[in-house]
């Protein structure tokens, strides 16, 4: 009994996690503009891998492997805003169609490096 | 019906829900007009196949899959970092042929190593 | 934060705190307008430099011009496209049906379960100390041949830096070059690949305080694969992978200039070479023991652990260093031009 509840509470988990990448690729298709579509994608990179890992956590029970599963969550917290990060720089920089997708305020591009 | 089958059913459903979500990416990647589009979606490809590697080493109860798995993610942030910068590098550059190099930079003000004052700085204020 | 000033301004009480306070008016220069002002001057003299090259004076130059403007390239390269993905799909279709005609996966008369594999699955074991027999197969079994794959890595990243050799004292010419156009010098002066201080950049801030997290994590993940390459998947080529990876991390985040600090081009040169000359001394004690490395005056130890199974610990540890130097070799080769 305590094994279907597992997988019945894992199941889920990895369901929930799949639908959350299904929503990322239909935003990726649905938006126009490369900033809106980034944001659609990062939420694979976060809650799309935590609640399929976490699904397979709760599958594995305590072991050395769950370990491993959440040092790749933690891992994917600390490296995915970053690259976001990277890619949105890029993309501020290098894009033609910057002003006419979003408002830009000059002020915060200028920065108050000095 | 045993937890076996009913294990099989749900991890092969998972691994072939994924890979058409990646055939998704995948047309993003070769559609995308811009290189934001396309790096975003191959950052994306890769965090789905550590997703397919992580329940495959479940499945065939092969715990150093795992360790793939990590590899994996770790590489796939450095392609991203290095693809970034070195796309934001030779766009520099070709600004700077061009004779525009004092164009106000983005974001990602990075620090020269020999520090020399942004010319936007002197310009705004 | 700005919007809310921004908002905060344009209110009368604003306006007339600002009246009472004697403030002049701040008028903000807008300089997108300029910058895409300048972008379009530029694009506009390439298109007429383009132009004067199509108005030769040549007839039989204008015809063919005549007849790329007509379309005819434009219908070339479309079916040049429908070409391309023919022979995508034809070359798919050949792979697959070549995995249609190979045995099943797992099926016991396949052509490669043969007395060979039979052998090391068999003895593997005993005869070289390790759990995963892969490692066993191509350090110990058939440690020549993975020696020779390490000298390709060599020979590899020797051939590059021969190919980008440049002589003495041009080196500081090529700065002060790149300097003078950085100061908007001569711009005719770009005709060839010069060190570019664009490249030699940190990271932001966000990047280096990551870096300060990962790399550390990177370095130690790239050590247990080196060490551990004898009990688990992995070894000495993918843990050098990720110890590169981890290297070229670190200079992304904080420079050319921090890297050198502690891996310059003399520490290069001395893992490189120290690695392979270790490795090849290895190798020429196998030749003289019988060329498999089977009698060996190491003490393979008990079977799982970490300091067992003679040579090949330090072999793996080598070959990791090896292709971790190899790696990042590359990469500062292509990205500065020199080490």
């Amino acid at each position: 009994m305590m094994e279907w509840i597992r997988f019945i509470v894992g199941g889920l988990c990895i369901l929930a996690g799949i639908a959350t990448a299904a929503i990322a690729v239909y935003g990726l298709f649905k938006f126009h503009f490369a900033m809106n579509r980034m944001h659609a994608a990062a939420t694979t990179d976060t809650l799309g891998i935590l609640l399929v890992l976490l699904g397979l956590i709760v599958i594995r029970g305590a072991a050395w492997d769950a370990l491993k599963l959440a040092l790749i969550i933690l891992f994917f917290w600390f490296a995915s805003p970053v690259s976001s990060h990277l890619i949105a720089g890029l993309e501020v920089e290098i894009s033609d169609r910057l002003p006419e997708n979003c408002e830009i305020e000059e002020e915060e591009r200028g920065g108050d490096a000095s | 019906m045993t937890i076996s089958t009913a294990y099989d059913i749900l991890f092969g459903g998972a691994v072939v829900a994924i890979i058409l979500i990646m055939f998704g990416c995948l047309i993003r990647a070769i559609r995308g007009p811009e290189i934001a589009d396309r790096i975003v979606s191959v950052n994306m490809l890769g965090t789905l196949t550590i997703m397919i590697i992580c329940i495959l080493s479940l499945w065939l109860k092969q715990s150093y899959l795992l360790d793939v798995a990590l590899i994996y993610a770790m590489i796939s942030f450095l392609a991203v970092v290095v693809l970034v910068r070195v796309y934001l590098g030779v766009h520099r550059e070709h600004l700077r042929m061009r004779g525009l190099s004092d164009k106000p930079e983005g974001i990602l003000r990075d620090e020269p190593e020999a520090s020399e004052e942004s010319p936007e700085d002197g310009g705004a204020k | 934060m700005s919007r809310i000033r921004k908002d905060y301004e344009k209110t009368k009480t604003a306006k007339f705190l600002s009246f009472v306070r004697g403030d002049k008016p701040v008028v903000e220069e807008d300089r997108t307008e300029e910058w895409r002002r300048r972008v379009e001057e530029v694009a506009e003299a390439d298109a007429a430099e383009n132009a004067s090259y199509l108005e030769l004076p040549d007839t039989d130059l204008q015809a063919d011009r005549r007849l790329t403007r007509m379309g005819g390239m434009r219908v070339m390269r479309r079916i040049y496209y429908a070409l391309a993905l023919l022979m995508c799909f034809l070359i798919v279709g050949l792979l697959i049906l070549n995995i249609a005609y190979m045995p099943p996966f797992g099926s016991a008369d396949t052509p490669a379960n043969n007395e060979v594999s039979e052998r090391y699955l068999e003895k593997g074991g005993e005869e070289t100390g390790v759990v995963n027999t892969v490692t066993g197969m191509i350090l110990q079994y058939r440690a020549f041949d993975t020696f020779g794959e390490t000298n390709v890595l060599f020979i590899g990243a020797c051939s590059v830096i021969i190919l980008l050799l440049h002589r003495e004292g041009e080196k500081d010419k090529r700065r002060l070059q790149s300097e003078s156009v950085s100061d908007g010098g001569d711009e005719s002066e770009w005709t060839r690949v010069t060190y570019n201080p664009e490249y030699d950049r940190k990271g932001d801030a966000i990047l280096q305080t990551i870096a300060k997290l990962v790399v550390p994590i990177i370095f130690l993940f790239g050590l247990y694969i080196l060490l551990n390459g004898h009990l688990s998947p992995g070894g000495g080529f993918s843990g050098g992978a990720v110890l590169g990876a981890g290297l070229i991390l670190y200079n992304q985040a904080f420079g050319f200039r921090r890297t050198e600090r502690f891996f310059d081009e003399k520490i290069y040169d001395i893992i490189k070479v120290g690695s392979l000359c270790l490795y090849a001394m290895v190798i020429a004690y196998y030749l003289f023991t019988g060329a498999n490395g089977i009698p060996s005056i190491v003490p393979l130890g008990r079977l799982g652990d970490i300091l067992s199974s003679g040579l090949i610990l330090p072999i793996n540890l080598l070959v990791g260093l090896e292709v971790a130097c190899t790696m990042y070799a590359f990469y500062a080769l292509f990205r500065k031009g020199s080490f």
